[in-house]
Parts: structure tokens; C-alpha cells; sequence
């Protein structure tokens, strides 16, 4: 990245930007107190919100960031930015559950809501994280996994209760067993659309390779697929469906219908096809005609081939594309939800519906944290398939 | 032994090789050479059943290849491509180690097989075994690829300019080395080049291709003597005649040579010779026998019987040895300003001379105009 070439004199930009941010937010609310869940609330500022100790912590990392960003480029001063970008991230979210427990106490239908202060802040705090790792020397593994602390963080201040006064967590509660079964509902639509969408895409890609008539049709059509808004995509599915549903009842007792699971199921696969198809295409297009040659002219036979050149070149490349699928699912099966298939979205439009903002947020971020989750962990399984030889290397 | 039989080869209206006939003896290399696009990677192809062709047959071993099928074929036959097609995921032990590893070879002899190619071919095992493909040089990666057709020892080779990459003084090496293990191993070998020093090099024949067909195919030296046409005349360079003395061997042109120790040589210098004989040349020794100079005639001297003063000599800057061609001798014998050049061995022990008129003739001999 640019700013590793900084030398001495000048400052490095992104940290220094997310520090110069991060200090502004401090003066916007930390959160805003409401007696109801549709209330508009009072705005509360981080230095108003009886946390001092808390307060002087944050502010005292973002003056630290501001420091770092002049220091030199080199590996300790780095890693002293990686941490304090993620105590900045857990002191916010710390603080946010003190303060929240202290606003609330004693009022019995008082509730807080995390306001553009703390997502700045947040914000800020992820830039720095995430700027400084990039350029780490440190083993990919090893950077995947600092980037996760503050998620990991969260989660345990979640479970173990410290956020419960939050409003989004307060909404948990009113919905706890409606929550599990729809994070399933989500979890096994992206699924199963990504897994049909990888055992439709992966065979296409291969004939789109190996036939080579057949490459420009099949990418113009899934590409064609992938330029339809989602929401229209969803809609297309409804009129067939229901048509196929009326006219067919083996159908229809199968539950297929114009509305709900299938037409979700199709449209979400149709979605997933087009990294997964790209990338299988280019698995096998990356290895050379002379490696192939070469495996050829020393009496490899086709499984041979198979086994000791195109699986371990192509799988890491293919599952690179599964990886990209898997995270676009998780966010388009949040859409799938306004045709009634359910999922983490479905509490996205309610909230929509009923002007609840905590009900918003309180779907918006499992669906990240699933993503972020998803989305490194395949980082990680990669990471380990790859050869070594084409790790840092060009093909 | 591999035998072409009258073979073409046609990409659609395009006859890459054209009605071609020849045959190599077991044991032989045969070195096809010729411009660019005339066929010879084709023709390679066309022995290990990478191409099939559109007419005639290849015979290796008196049995069609068609016959044969092509995994077990190409087991038997190392093939080095043009391109050399190193294994991107592999590093360099894994990549040189593969034939054997498909051939269910123990790990430990596999790993004992691949340190002594890389040794073989010049590079440090130690250093080299764990490089990936990547990470070399263009000449490297070619060293690599030779080193992994020849893994599993077979008795045929295909190689398709294997030192292409390599700079000139690299290369060398790599030919003589090349030279010197096929003496020992014997394998029949196709080897295409475009560098007509390393066929004449290494080839006991010389196959002339241009547009498909073979031009010409003989022994280097009778190709270098007699251009079957205006085509090869130009192809092999109007130095023909210098080129052409790198396929005789000192050892076959070598003649004895009159030596005398240190001692007596200070004491003939500019005295008229007693026997009343002169010698154009009279190597120096010293008491390990070992040359340490010369003495020439004095034409001044009034008897005409006498040498010049001793002159002090390096054998490593004057002497060739017996395996040299009579091309280095000859430059050695110019660079010196002499009438002949003494043949020594590693030590400097004078074993005979190459006399530069037993050059001349040969040479009048051989070229015709
Ligand atoms: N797959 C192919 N399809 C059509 N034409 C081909 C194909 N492969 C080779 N040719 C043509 O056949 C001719 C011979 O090619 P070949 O590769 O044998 O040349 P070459 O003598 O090895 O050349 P070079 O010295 O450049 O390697 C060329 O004119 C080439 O264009
Ligand atoms: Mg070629």
C-alpha cells in the first residue's frame, strides 16, 4: 500500500484520517435515550454519558493513532496501531454498555440507541485495524485472525449480557426464539443457494472452457442475471412460480409456490452462479498449455493430470469464487425476505415498517457478523489449500 | 532406434511437415536445426503421440508408436519442451521428482535421484530444492526441465532447445556436460536447437529442415563440407570452414612431438645443432615432464641449424587437450603465433602436437567450393 513507501517527515494518511475522524465523532451522540421503541430520543454525548473513565480512554486512542501516524513505517509501530485500533473498537462498545446500563437504570420502559458518534468511532477504528494489517508482515493466517478479535469481543459481550440495554439487544429479547429459527432460515437459504449454485456453476464453468463456443453465451447470460436489481429478480420469480403452482399440484405440495422459499431458493442460486461460474473458468484457464503439455509428454494419464496438476492449482482458485458467493448471499437472502422467505431480513422490513430503527440494526448485524465470519473463515481454508508456489507468485 | 517413415503433417492447407524420412541409431544424437517454423517441434511431437500424423510412420524400436499407447509410450521417453512447462505449484525437487513419483518410486530414492540431477546440471540442491518455478531464472528453469526428463533414466529423449535460455557460457557448459553423459548413458536422443555450434557440438548426425522437409541430413563435418544447396550453404555461414574443424577431435590429428628437458634446451639456444637436423618446433619440459616453453628455429642464425632462445610457455594458455577439437587448436596455434599446438594433459604433460599444415590439408581435403 502507499503509505508503507512513507518515510520519517510525513505522516501516514489513513490512520491519521481515521484518528481525525474518530476525534470528531466524540462530539456527536453517543447515544440517544428513549422512553419508547419509536421515540426519537435525546442525543447523549460520549462525555455526557457518565462514563469518564471511558471517555478519557477513547479519546486518549484516538490521540495515540494521531501520534502513530507520524511515526516511522516500520513493524513494531504497526502492530501498536493494530491494537490500539482494536481497543478503540472494544473501549467504544464497552462503554456503550456501561453507559447504556446507567441511562436506563431505574426506568422502566427507558432504552438506548447507539447513534452516528458511536458508528463513527466504530468506524474509525476498523480503518485503522484494517489499514494497518494490510501492509503487515505477518503470516495471512495470523492478520485474518487479529482482524477478528473485535468481532469475537462483541459476540462474547453479547452472550455473556453486557450490551442488554442497548435497544437492539432489548429487541433480541422481545424476539429470542423467532431470532434462532430465522438466523437458521437465513443461514440454510444462503446455503443451499450458494451449494446449488456451486454444483450448477463449477460443471458450467469447465464446459465454458472447454468449449469454446460456448464461452460467450454462458457468461452473457449470467452476467445478464447479475445485472437485475435483486428485488426485481425476486419479483420475476413470483408470477411463474405461481402460474407453475396453480397449474401443477405435485407442485404445490411440495410447498413450491409464487411466494416464499422457491422463488427465493431460484432467484438467490441464479445470484451465486456468476463468481462461482467465473471463477472455475478461470481456474483452468490459468494453467498454462506448456504445464499441460508437459504433464501430457511425461505419459500422465487423465486422472493423473487431474490429481496432480488441475485439482491443486484450480480448487483454491474455484473456491475463491465460492467464498465472494457466499458473501453476496448472506446479504441478498436479506432481500428475500420482502417475497416472504424469511430470514434475518425479515426483521430489517418490520423494523422498516414500524419506523424502528433498533429493529433495523438489530438485523443488519448478525447478517454482518455472519458475513465477516463466513467470508474469513473460507479466507482461512484457502489460505491453507493454496500452494506455496502460487501464493505470492503470478501463475 | 527411432525410424520416420515418409511422415506429414498437416494443419488444415498448411504441410508443417512434409513427406519427412529418416532414422537414428540407437545410442545416437540426432540434432534437427532449421529456421524458424520449419517443422521440428512438430516432428518431436510426433514421436511421443503428443500430435498424430496425417501420413506415413514412426517406428521406435521397429514397433509403430501408433501402435503403442501413449501414456505407456511417453513413460519411456523424456520429453523437455520448448516452452519447459515447470509445474507453477510445484518447487524444483517436487517438479524434478514427478516421473518417479508416478513411476511409485520410494521416497527417499526419489529424493536421492533429484539431488543428483540437480548436481548434475549445476545447480546447488541445497540451494535449489525448495524454489518454486517462479522464483528462478528463464536458464534455471530450463535446467530444470532437462533435469526432470532425464529423472527416470529413459533410454529416449526429445528435447526441444533445451539451453535456449541459457547465456553462451552457461550453455557450454551445460553441452559439454550433456556430451559427456550422453558418452556414458547412451540414449537415443531427437534434439532440436537453432544453434548450429551446438548441433555441430552435439550431434553425431545433423537433420537440415526448411519448410517441412528435410534439406539436408548427414555427419556435421560432411554437412559443413559439402552444403547440399544455396539454402544450407547459407544456413551454415560462410564460416563453415572454422565451424567445420569442431568436429574433429585432437586425439585423431595429434602427432608426435619432440621434446627436450629445461636443462638441455639453455645449453642449445643459439648453438648451431649437432645432428645436423632441426625440428619446427621443439617442446620444453621440465623434470616432471610437464611444458614449460619452446624452441623454434633461427633463420638468421648463418648455419640455419640453430634455435632462437628458449621462450617460456603456460601449457593453459597454449596447450589443448586430447578431447578439444582441432578448432580450438587451431586458435590456439594463431593466438600464440605458432606452427603447431602441444597436446597436454590436465597435469601439462606433453602428449603430441597439432600441426597446423595437418590442419590446412584437412581442410583443403574436406571444403569444396
Ligand atoms: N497447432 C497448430 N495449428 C496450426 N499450425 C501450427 C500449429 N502448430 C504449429 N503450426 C505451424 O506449423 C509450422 C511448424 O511449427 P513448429 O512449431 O514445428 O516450428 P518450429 O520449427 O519448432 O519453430 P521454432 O523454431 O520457432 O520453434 C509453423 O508454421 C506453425 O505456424
Ligand atoms: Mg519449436
Amino acid at each position: 500500500m502507499s503509505s508503507s513507501d512513507n518515510g520519517r517527515g510525513a505522516p501516514e494518511k489513513t490512520t491519521l484520517f481515521a484518528a481525525v475522524l474518530g476525534a470528531a465523532a466524540l462530539f456527536r451522540p453517543l447515544y440517544a435515550f428513549k422512553e419508547n421503541r419509536v421515540a426519537l430520543g435525546d442525543p447523549v454525548t460520549l462525555f455526557a454519558a457518565g462514563v469518564p473513565w471511558g471517555a478519557a480512554f477513547i479519546a486518549a486512542l484516538l490521540v495515540a493513532a494521531a501520534l502513530l501516524a507520524f511515526g516511522a513505517q516500520r513493524p513494531p509501530i504497526r502492530w501498536a496501531k493494530i491494537v490500539t485500533g482494536l481497543a478503540l473498537v472494544i473501549a467504544l462498545v464497552a462503554t456503550l454498555g456501561v453507559a447504556g446500563r446507567l441511562a436506563v437504570h431505574g426506568e422502566e420502559f427507558g432504552r438506548v440507541t447507539p447513534s452516528s458518534g458511536f458508528w463513527l468511532v466504530l468506524l474509525a477504528g476498523f480503518i485503522i485495524v484494517q489499514g494497518s494489517l494490510r501492509g503487515a508482515d505477518a503470516p495471512e493466517a495470523l492478520k485474518i485472525l487479529v482482524g477478528l478479535v473485535p468481532f469475537v469481543v462483541v459476540v462474547g459481550l453479547l452472550l455473556t449480557g453486557r450490551l442488554d440495554s442497548l435497544a437492539p439487544v432489548q429487541e433480541y429479547y422481545n424476539r429470542e426464539s423467532r431470532f434462532a429459527s430465522e438466523l437458521g432460515a437465513h443461514v440454510r437459504l444462503a446455503g443451499a443457494a450458494v451449494s446449488g449454485a456451486t454444483v450448477l456453476g463449477v460443471p458450467l464453468g469447465v464446459f465454458a472452457y472447454r468449449r469454446r463456443k460456448a464461452e460467450r453465451p454462458v457468461f452473457a447470460l449470467i452476467n445478464g442475471i447479475q445485472t437485475i436489481p435483486s428485488l426485481a429478480l425476486f419479483g420475476l420469480m413470483i408470477a411463474p412460480l405461481a402460474f407453475l403452482s396453480r397449474e401443477f399440484p405435485v407442485l404445490r405440495s411440495l410447498g413450491i409456490r409464487g411466494i416464499g422459499n422457491a422463488p427465493a431458493l431460484i432467484a438467490l442460486t441464479l445470484y451465486a452462479l456468476l463468481p462461482i461460474v467465473r471463477n472455475a473458468y478461470t481456474s483452468l484457464a490459468v494453467i498454462r498449455g506448456s504445464v499441460v503439455d508437459a504433464g501430457k509428454g511425461m505419459g500422465m494419464s487423465r486422472g493423473q493430470m487431474l490429481r496432480y496438476i488441475e485439482i491443486p492449482i484450480a480448487v483454491p482458485i474455484i473456491l475463491s469464487g465460492i467464498r465472494v458467493s457466499t458473501v453476496q448471499a448472506v446479504g441478498n437472502t436479506a432481500v428475500a425476505a420482502l417475497i416472504g422467505a424469511g430470514g434475518l431480513g425479515a426483521f430489517v422490513f418490520q423494523g422498516l415498517g414500524q419506523g424502528a430503527p433498533d429493529l433495523v440494526v438489530m438485523g443488519v448485524i448478525p447478517i454482518v457478523l455472519l458475513s465477516v465470519f463466513v467470508d474469513r473463515g473460507l479466507a482461512i481454508v484457502i489460505r491453507v489449500l493454496t500452494p506455496k508456489g502460487l501464493k505470492e507468485a503470478p501463475l | 532406434m527411432i525410424e520416420f517413415r515418409d511422415v506429414v503433417k498437416r494443419y488444415g492447407e498448411q504441410l508443417a511437415v512434409d513427406h519427412v524420412s529418416f532414422s537414428i541409431p540407437e545410442g545416437e544424437v540426432c540434432v534437427l536445426i532449421g529456421p524458424s517454423g520449419c517443422g521440428k517441434t512438430t516432428s518431436l511431437k510426433l514421436v511421443n503421440r503428443m500430435l498424430e500424423p496425417s501420413g506415413g510412420e514412426i517406428l521406435l524400436n521397429e514397433r509403430s508408436v501408433a501402435s503403442i499407447s501413449p501414456d505407456e509410450l511417453r513413460r519411456g521417453i523424456g520429453y523437455v519442451i520448448q516452452s519447459v512447462g515447470l509445474f507453477p505449484h510445484m518447487n524444483v525437487a517436487e517438479n524434478v521428482g514427478i516421473v518417479p513419483r508416478l513411476l511409485k518410486w520410494e521416497r527417499a530414492r526419489r529424493e536421492r535421484r533429484t539431488d543428483e540431477l540437480l548436481d548434475l546440471i549445476g545447480l546447488e540442491p541445497q540451494l535449489y530444492r525448495e524454489k518454486y518455478p517462479a522464483q528462478l531464472s528463464g536458464g534455471e528453469a530450463q535446467r530444470i526441465g532437462v533435469a526432470r526428463a532425464l529423472a527416470a533414466d529413459p533410454p529416449v529423449l526429445l528435447m526441444d532447445e533445451p539451453f535456449g535460455a541459457v547465456d553462451p557460457l552457461n550453455r557450454e557448459v551445460l553441452q559439454l556436460e550433456f556430451a559427456a553423459l550422453q558418452r556414458k548413458l547412451q540414449k537415443t536422443v531427437v534434439f532440436v536447437t537453432h544453434d548450429l555450434d551446438e548441433a555441430i557440438r552435439l550431434g553425431d548426425t545433423i537433420v537440415i529442415m526448411k519448410d517441412g522437409s528435410i534439406v539436408q541430413h548427414g555427419v556435421p563435418e560432411d554437412i559443413l563440407a559439402n552444403p547440399a544447396d544455396e539454402f544450407v550453404r547459407r544456413f551454415v555461414g560462410t564460416d563453415r570452414a572454422l565451424k567445420r574443424l569442431a568436429c574433429f577431435e585432437v586425439s585423431e590429428y595429434m602427432q608426435t612431438a619432440n621434446t627436450v628437458t629445461r636443462h638441455e634446451a639453455e645449453q642449445r639456444g643459439r648453438e648451431p645443432n649437432g645432428d645436423g637436423r632441426i625440428h619446427p618446433v621443439l617442446w620444453v619440459t621440465d623434470d616432471d615432464n610437464a611444458l614449460v616453453g619452446m624452441l623454434e628455429p633461427d633463420p638468421d642464425h648463418a648455419s640455419r641449424l640453430a634455435y632462437r632462445p628458449y621462450v617460456a610457455l603456460h601449457p593453459e594458455e597454449v596447450g589443448v587437450q586430447p578431447p578439444s577439437s582441432l578448432r580450438e587448436a587451431l586458435s590456439r596455434i594463431l593466438g600464440q603465433g605458432l606452427r603447431a599446438a602441444p597436446v597436454v594433459d590436465e597435469r601439462g604433460t606433453v602428449l603430441g602436437e597439432v600441426r597446423l599444415s595437418d590442419i590446412e590439408e584437412l581442410n583443403q581435403k574436406g571444403i569444396v567450393r
